[in-house]
């Protein structure tokens, strides 16, 4: 089976990687005759001598085996005698599945869509902490502020007669 | 929605029901079964039972005066049921006969035709409609008016169409009562585009139409398929009319129509509709308010419908288009519940209805159910009048003085004064209330002096005018800053406070985004107060307190004074007379004694006599000492109440307490690095940026299932997709 090498800058969460992603060289599977597990493969690989340069060949982090139509992050790599890597790999399921299929989802989080009224407990507020503020409501119902006193009169309730008011 | 093909057949079955030579409803269809008796010998309705509800093409919202189902008794008071009628649909009569075209196990009393079950009928012509166009039917609304409340003859009764009656004032004033309110059919006989309506107003049509009104629940004993129609409104009998929206009173061909069993709604506010048995007529006097809820009525079947007919254009109605001014229309809810609601003219077009081909393009599904609730937005306070004090003298002071100055008064009077001022009465007692208020003045007039009884003191004094009042607080926006959940329990917690009042928590829930309005309303003789509490402006909460405390009012019980002295000097006055009379009566007694030869009696009087003097003027010195040390009781009239609360703040405010973010929050990055919270549904590709799955559904993938385990695992994570420009 054949593997092409990439140098692959994105965020491993992000789907479609193609854009962040610049192919090394090409390489052949060497072991072949050993199970290949197709999620996490532990292989050899051996490329041509052309492509021999220390530069490039440490930017390698990225891999698609071509037959298996799958990429994988390379999680370990070790340089052997002559032009061979022991590539210790893992799939890359956004970049094989997610990035060409479409089905429905439900969403709880997201970068652009905000629905304010679900609770985020992952912000960084602590609700024991508290800024008060007061909201007044103006009156001299009580208390009249130009002279600084408090309202008050005073009743006094008789027994029969009578009081004519004036208005 | 289609009605339901099992009982009413396939659409495509259906058959016109309309003939060129009938006055019809032209685009209506009835089922391949006909009519009712065939569709009860084809199995498809049963007698006695609700006909199948799928056939109603609009619900009826509560504001229809069908929705709600009412019982008349022999009385003629009406009793309100629990029983709501959601939709309804149209009918056929075929024949002569306009009646009730129901089922119903008390038959016998449907007026006017024959007492069999029309199931029964081998010649029932009963047929339901289950599509027309509704551009082909345009109700005409006309009114029955009466010159009294108890018209008896066609000379007290007039018709009219409705908008040449309400903007008449001249015919109103002539014909003040409204009996009837009724909607006749206009059929189209041509086209919309080019209309022309089939209208007579002097006869019955050969086919009119009938209101049919399926209920929610099956009535205990009573009709199951209840139908509603009275084809003759009241006199002139020669005025034709199909669908009654407002009844003022009997069928006067003789009974009544509902003698004593359930009878429907005709117009749902109970300040509206009456009901009389018997063969006398009633009216109500009418009014704009009542225009107006004719006019909803109508707009309740989401049908196109007109006030008015003259016999040149534009107003003529059988030939103006149905975007004419002159032209309203029902305009249903989302759900296709109607609610009184109508477009009119040119905003036909906008209308939901208009785009109907038939009434199956209807939204309405009849197996969810109608909100039978009108909801309110306001809980208004009622207007209150200045009350003037009460019957007994209520004194106003600013000044803090007249309690000290009567209380001086009383003390200033002399003994005198209380037999003649206070015939015997204690001059305090007269104070029957003292208190300091701690609110703003009210109104008060001075006008008088300060009278105890019907003693006047001639201080001089107001009188208190304002007994209660009403003060507006204001409004207070809880503006929502973080528009989000922190602006709510339990990161924001707001709580009221009222000074006299205390303190109220509200909830976030309720006011966050909304105003919080206070209304005090205060009595100003006893310092109490009611603080409402408004969520915009429906009542939350009222908080109750008092800014009053009362004035001890005491003093010495003078009267009580003045009595005992004055009985104590009145026992001196005895005593002193009962010490002479001892005397005399003695030596008196000692001469008689001589007299009869009895010296030693001599001795024993004069012994007595002295022995009688000695106790009276000791019982003498002791009523002169009691009279000068006469102590007089203290009276207590009121103690004095507490009130602390003029020292706290004197000014409501809501406390908020809100959340503070950590210091470096930025939120850009949080998206990028956390998400927002949120809750969607739909495919991937429809979301950019960092998406966190709740779930997936992996179908058309080709991977081994722990692939496809990673996979779901990988979006529960999140993924990133597509980089966000």
């Amino acid at each position: 089976m054949t593997v092409t090498f990439y140098k692959c800058t994105a965020d491993k969460r992000l789907v479609d990687k193609t854009s962040k992603m610049t192919s090394i060289m090409p390489g052949t599977i060497i072991d072949a005759d050993n199970n290949v597990d197709i999620i996490a493969p532990n292989f050899t690989v051996e490329y041509n001598s052309s492509y021999v340069d220390h530069r490039n060949i440490s930017t390698i982090n990225y891999l698609k085996i071509n037959e298996l139509n799958r990429f994988y992050f390379i999680r370990d790599m070790i340089e052997m005698p002559g032009t061979k890597l022991l590539i210790d790999a893992l799939c890359d399921v956004r970049m094989s599945f997610i990035n060409n299929h479409d089905f429905p989802v439900s969403v709880i989080r997201n970068e652009k869509i905000k629905n304010s009224k679900i609770v985020d407990k992952s912000l960084p507020i602590d609700p024991q902490y508290h800024e008060p503020e007061v909201l007044i409501y103006n009156t001299d119902l009580f208390y009249e502020p130009l002279f600084g006193s408090i309202r008050n009169y005073d009743i006094i309730e008789t027994q029969s007669g009578t009081a004519t008011p004036s208005t | 929605m289609i009605p339901n093909e099992d009982v009413y057949g396939a659409k495509s079955t259906w058959v016109d029901t309309y003939t060129a030579d009938a006055t019809m409803l032209k685009n209506a269809k009835r089922p391949q079964w006909q009519n009712l008796y065939e569709g009860v010998i084809n199995n498809k309705i049963e007698t006695k039972k609700l006909i199948d509800k799928s056939i109603g093409y609009v619900g009826l919202g509560p504001e229809s005066p069908y929705s709600k189902m009412i019982t008349v008794n022999p009385d003629n008071s009406i009793v309100k049921t629990n029983l709501n009628v959601v939709d309804f649909f149209y009918g056929y009569n075929w024949g002569t006969y306009n009646y009730c075209f129901r089922v119903n196990k008390y038959n016998d009393h449907s007026w006017n035709v024959d007492t069999l079950d029309i199931y029964e009928n081998t010649n029932c012509n009963k047929a339901v409609i289950t599509q027309f166009d509704p551009k082909y039917l345009l109700w005409l609304i006309r009114v029955c008016v009466a010159s009294n409340e108890h018209p008896i003859g066609s000379g007290d009764i007039a018709n009219f169409y409705l908008y040449d009656y309400a903007n008449d004032t001249t015919k109103q004033t002539q014909y003040p009562y409204l009996m009837t309110a009724y909607m006749c059919a206009l059929y189209e006989q041509n086209t919309p585009e080019n209309p022309n309506r089939y209208f007579d107003l002097t006869s019955s049509t050969s086919h009119p139409l009938t209101l049919c009104l399926n209920i929610e629940h099956e009535i205990q004993n009573h009709s199951n398929f209840i139908t509603y129609n009275d084809c003759n409104p009241p006199t002139p009998w020669n005025d034709r009319g199909d669908i009654i929206l407002l009844r003022g009173t009997s069928n006067n061909t003789g009974s009544s129509i509902y003698d004593g069993y359930n009878a429907v709604y005709v117009l749902g506010d109970e300040n509206y509709i009456k009901w009389q048995y018997g063969n006398f007529s009633y009216a109500e006097p009418y009014s704009e308010d009542v225009k107006n809820e004719i006019i909803k009525a109508a707009a309740c079947f989401c049908n196109y419908f007109i006030a008015d007919i003259r016999p040149t254009s534009p107003y003529n109605a059988l030939n103006v288009p149905l975007t004419d001014n002159s032209v309203y229309l029902g305009y249903p809810d989302d759900k296709g519940i109607s609610h009184g609601q109508w477009t009119r003219g040119a905003d036909n077009e906008d209308n939901p209805v208009w785009s109907w081909e038939d009434t199956t393009d209807s939204d309405y599904d009849y197996s969810k159910a109608v909100d039978p609730n009108t909801y309110e937005y306001e809980t208004p306070l009622p207007n209150i009048t200045n009350l003037y004090a009460t019957p007994y003298n209520v004194y106003y002071d600013g000044s803090g003085n007249s309690l000290k100055n009567i209380v001086a008064k009383i003390a200033s009077l002399g003994i005198v004064a209380f037999d003649t001022l206070f015939i015997g009465q204690e001059p305090l007692s007269n104070i029957i209330g003292a208190r300091r208020i701690f609110m703003k003045p009210p109104i008060h007039g001075n006008t008088t002096t300060i009278k105890l009884g019907a003693y006047d003191t001639e201080i001089a004094s107001d009188v208190l005018i304002e007994e209660v009042k009403r003060i507006e607080l204001g409004s207070k926006l809880i503006y929502p800053i973080y528009d989000n959940f922190m602006d709510y329990e339990p990161y924001t917690t707001l709580s009221l406070y009222v000074p006299y009042c205390g303190s109220l928590k509200l909830p976030t829930s309720i006011f966050m985004g909304h105003y919080c309005k206070l209304t005090i309303n205060a009595n100003t003789r006893t310092g109490d107060i009611d603080c409402i509490v408004f969520v915009d402006n429906i009542e939350f909460a009222t908080l109750k307190g008092c800014c009053a405390f009362d004035m001890a009012v005491s003093g010495l019980a003078m009267s009580e004074y003045v009595q005992r002295e004055r009985e104590i000097q009145y026992q001196i006055h005895d005593m002193s007379m009962q010490m002479l009379s001892s005397t005399l009566g003695h030596v008196a007694g000692a001469t008689i004694s001589y007299s009869f030869g009895n010296p030693g009696g001599i001795a024993s009087q004069a012994a007595m006599a002295a022995i009688q003097l000695e106790e009276g003027a000791t019982k003498y010195a002791r009523l002169k000492f009691e009279l000068n040390h006469i102590a007089p009781n203290c009276l207590l009239i009121q103690k004095s109440s507490a009130n602390v609360s003029p020292l706290n703040v004197l000014q409501p405010f809501i406390f908020i307490e809100r959340p503070v973010f950590e210091e470096g929050y930025n939120e850009e990055k949080y998206a990028k690095t956390v998400g927002h919270t949120c809750y969607r549904i739909g495919n991937l590709s429809e979301f950019k940026g960092l998406t966190v799955c709740a779930d997936a559904r992996l179908d058309g993938l080709t991977c081994t299932l722990k692939e496809q385990e990673m996979i779901l695992a990988a979006l529960q994570e999140g993924v990133i997709l597509d980089e966000p420009e």
